[in-house]
């Protein structure tokens, strides 16, 4: 989960910008209807079991940790998903609605933070690479 | 297909591993380095199960349905109350994964105890002061599934000291 939830922010970031270069790692469903298991095995995929390749789909601007499993299939766990959009809440402050009252857990306030400081360097990665190409 | 989805926050279900609805593989004496692979074949297969909670035809006997068990993460509170108990001695390794388990187990769905429904009975746990399923009924949930109770105590907080997996 605290994988999924540092590579979100830099997956979404990714498919803003090239949409269809990231669309087997955005979508499992597409992936696991037109690749083949040997080229899924090879990125990694973690819906398979066996031996599988170096997970693939890092996204250009994270220095994060290493992967331990393909980006599309971390970033689409349930609690990564809930962690997004708790998120959502938490910038307005009203994480505890969210919460329908309750105190997030500290997994929860974990994996926010986490997703949280990954957002706010893969817009300034992105911001980088902009003016790169404005002043070129 | 039976749909449970984890949760960081609100109560989620899980399965053991030891159900007998699952397609776990059995082996008698030691296994052979062919059964070795097809055992860790079987843990992937649950893990992945556990992860997007989604429990299919890879995991479960067609026509059979596993117990669901129904846990709550761990809050501040009951995590502080159980790891401040196993660093000041007061309980050991085992009775903290019985103590995680009662603290944040909130049903049980399929369970043959005799009753219809089982419904759970919590009291004030001595040690941490906090409201924890009864003593008697864990030690009939343990009767009933022989280790569900470490397997799952372990589970809930291993989630509780960092969310799991990928």
């Amino acid at each position: 989960v605290i994988e999924g939830a540092r590579l979100l922010p830099w997956l979404q970031e990714a498919v803003r910008r090239e949409p269809a270069a990231y669309r087997h790692f955005a979508d499992c469903n597409h992936c696991k209807e037109t690749m083949t298991v040997e080229n899924r095995r090879t990125l990694g995929c973690g819906f398979l079991t066996g031996p599988v390749g170096a997970p693939a789909g890092k996204p250009e601007g994270y220095d994060g940790p290493q992967l331990t499993v393909c980006i599309g299939y971390s970033t689409s766990l349930p609690e990564v998903i809930e962690a997004s959009r708790a998120r959502w809440w938490a910038e307005k402050g009203q994480l505890t609605v969210w919460c329908d009252g309750d105190l997030p857990t500290p997994g929860l306030r974990l994996v926010i933070e986490e997703m949280d400081g990954q957002a706010n360097a893969a817009v300034s990665h992105s911001m980088k690479e902009s003016r790169k190409q404005g002043a070129s | 297909l039976i749909h449970l989805n984890p949760s960081l926050q609100n109560t989620f279900g899980v399965v053991w591993s030891g159900d007998e609805a699952l397609k776990r593989p059995l082996f008698f004496g030691d296994p052979t380095e062919e059964q070795k692979r097809e055992l860790a074949e079987w843990e992937k297969r649950l893990d992945i199960a556990r992860e997007r909670g989604v429990y299919d035809g890879d995991v479960v006997h067609a026509g059979m349905s596993p117990t669901i068990f129904r846990m709550a993460p761990l809050g501040r509170t009951a995590r502080d109350a159980v790891l401040d108990a196993v660093r000041s001695g007061k309980v050991g390794f085992n009775t903290s994964l019985t103590l995680a388990f009662r603290l944040s187990i909130r049903g049980i769905d399929g369970i043959g105890l005799g009753a219809e429904s089982f419904k759970l009975a919590v009291e004030k746990e001595p040690i941490t002061g906090l409201l924890a399923m009864t003593r008697e009924q864990v030690d009939q949930v343990d009767a009933a599934a022989p280790g569900v109770v470490a397997e799952l105590g372990l589970y809930v907080l291993d989630r509780t000291a960092v969310p799991p997996g990928k």
